[in-house]
């Protein structure tokens, strides 16, 4: 596949895991930087300016949420890609609604990864099985009407849902489905998976729904 | 107040410093043996702890002039009545006071040892420890000796009394510290003996699981296999961290499904990716549907010719349900022999016999996904 050189910045606490990360990635993915900390990440950031960084979700001195939230504003061309082993759902979200492009997890095949990376330096948005499945659960299971009037509901009430469509998308992703997969059964291109994706990922950063919290808060992903 | 004797005893016993000045007050009221024993103690017990706060100097001068006042009425009242230090009380008093004071110190943990210390403390005490008791014991014994035999004449029923209250006391001192500090010794070795017990235990756990993976993983060529073993490793440990459920059988739905993938996935050596966002209490149709499931996973891992399989369960208000896909050759149902009971008996007519059902999307070379439904009584 033809795809343009990325710059990549890798933070994570785990040096052997960035190092790892870093072998799997090939020829397209050019790693600029790494960092462990937060203190590390946020100025290596302003300074390489990446296409991409790939964040964990968990580190020492605070979460992935700390490093997007002071480098988010000032350049909003350098996109994060969030990752993890295994954390509470609700870091997930508040990486997630702190503005990074997607959310996979660290076991995902080295192919995958470095799809999601492209997908996120493209400035789609990335959802693992995992992710849709959440999104999918929070958002609750009513049809495309589903959800209105939920008590702390945002302002603009379209947030707080998904369209029929998009949970469609998000059912296929937790199934297991690629986008090109997803595309073929729903007789839909694919740049109009993505987008739907993209919506859901912008509902799930800006909506206020009180589902949402409560059920980051109760659920581990394991 | 004067030496802070009343202060730190009064702390030592968990008492009120004002009762235990007001019990020296009356005891150097009656007869004396208050001053002796505040004289004795001064002498005997241990200093404040370096640490000890001082308190203001308002209040200890006016608790002291508290205590003169009441000294001084109890020496007029002394005076009037010409009871003045009878000798045959003040004496043995003295003798049997100071040597409880001497059992006290010895025995009080007047600092806090570390456990080691504590330990070997518990199991040989040092011979001066045992000097000291003995000494303590020697005088108190001698002036309880010197109270019975001096308990004939006038003031005998005040002396006896006397005695009777300073043994109780005696006794107490004796035995309390005693109790405490072996208490204390007992509290640090359970707690000591708890940690280790606990990390041999997560030793042991490791040792068997993780340290075993790794070693197998080291020894194989085959990366397909290594991987497998580490994601079943990955998931056993991450069980047992986040799970909390260490043995018996799985109490929920998502326990149950997890359980199953696992097994598939060491029977047949493919990977399951699960997904299950939301749990359920386990029922019997629950039940059924993980038993279904588990057939659907059984039969990609052996026939559809991959390596990973997608499973998803969701579970809402109205329904219950498992994706299984995989991504492998596929098949074609009027191609599947009748002999093979698999898909008909474990999937199809058990989700039937439970209110539920099955669809099955199978198309020759794009893979296979079945679906499992089944409705909830119960949200």
């Amino acid at each position: 596949m033809n795809r343009p050189l990325r710059k990549v910045v890798i933070v994570d606490d785990h040096a052997i895991f960035r190092a790892g990360l870093k072998a799997g990635l090939g020829p397209t993915i050019d790693v600029v930087g790494e960092a462990g900390t937060v203190e590390e990440a946020v100025p290596l950031i302003r300074s390489l300016d990446p296409d991409v960084v790939v964040l964990d979700v968990h580190l020492p001195d605070g979460g992935g949420q700390a490093v997007i939230g002071p480098v988010h504003a000032e350049r909003p061309g350098v996109r994060f890609l969030a990752l993890s082993v295994s954390d509470a759902a609700e870091d997930v979200v508040a990486v997630i609604r702190a503005g990074a492009r997607g959310y996979v997890t660290k076991s995902i095949a080295p192919d995958e990864l470095l799809d999601a990376i492209h997908r996120v330096a493209d400035g789609d948005a990335v959802f693992s099985p995992w992710l849709a499945g959440f999104v999918l659960d929070a958002f609750g299971s009513g049809g495309g009407d589903g959800g209105a009037g939920a008590p702390g509901a945002s302002a603009d009430p379209e947030l707080d849902q998904l369209t029929a469509r998009e949970q469609d998308v998000l059912l296929l992703i937790a199934r297991g489905y690629l986008y090109k997969e997803i595309a073929a059964r729903l007789h839909i291109s694919r740049k109009t998976v993505e987008s739907h994706v993209s919506n859901v990922l912008r509902k799930l950063q800006l909506s206020n729904r009180a589902e949402l919290t409560r059920w980051a808060a109760q659920r581990r992903m394991i | 107040m004067l030496f802070g004797v009343c202060g730190g005893l009064g702390e030592a016993l968990g008492v009120d410093p004002v009762l235990v000045r007001l019990a020296f007050a009356v005891a150097a009221v009656a007869g004396g043996i208050g001053i002796a024993v505040y004289l004795a103690a001064v002498l005997l017990l241990p200093g404040p702890p370096p640490g000890a706060p001082h308190r203001p100097y308002r209040h200890r001068a006016q608790e002291a002039l508290g205590l003169g006042m009441l000294l001084f009425v109890g020496a007029a009242v002394l005076s009037q009545s010409g009871i003045l230090l009878p000798l045959d009380v003040l004496g043995p008093g003295v003798l049997l006071l100071g040597g409880l004071a001497l059992i006290w110190r010895q025995a009080s943990p007047d600092s806090a040892p570390s456990v080691p210390e504590l330990a070997a403390q518990a199991g040989m005490p040092d011979s001066r420890d045992v000097a000291r008791t003995l000494l303590g014991l020697m005088l108190v014994g001698g002036g309880a000796l010197l109270f019975l035999r001096l308990g004939a004449d006038a003031t005998a029923f005040v002396s006896a009394a006397i005695a009777a209250s300073i043994a109780a006391a005696g006794i107490g001192l004796l035995v309390g510290p005693r109790l405490r500090r072996a208490r204390v010794e007992a509290e640090a070795e359970r707690g000591e003996r708890i940690r280790t017990e606990e990390r041999a235990l997560v030793a042991a756990r490791l040792h068997d699981s993780v340290l075993q993976t790794l070693a197998l993983i080291q020894r194989t060529s085959d990366a397909r296999r290594a991987q497998l073993l580490a994601r079943r490793q990955e998931r056993e440990l991450r069980a047992w961290l986040y799970g909390g459920e260490e043995a018996g059988a799985p109490q929920t739905f998502a326990a149950a499904l997890r359980h199953a993938a696992d097994e598939v996935e060491a029977d047949y050596g493919v990977g399951i990716r699960l997904v299950q966002p939301r749990d359920a209490a386990l029922d019997a149709d629950l039940e059924a549907l993980v038993a279904a499931a588990r057939e659907a996973m059984t039969n990609a891992a052996k026939h559809a010719g991959v390596d990973e399989v997608s499973v998803l369960a969701r579970v809402t208000d109205g329904e219950a349900s498992v994706f299984v896909r995989d991504r492998g050759r596929g098949f074609q149902r009027a191609l599947v022999a009748p002999d093979r009971r698999g898909l008909r008996e474990s999937i199809e007519a058990r989700m039937a016999r439970h209110g539920g059902r099955a669809t099955i999307d199978a198309r020759p070379g794009e893979g296979t996904e079945i679906e499992l439904t089944l409705p909830r009584k119960t949200p």
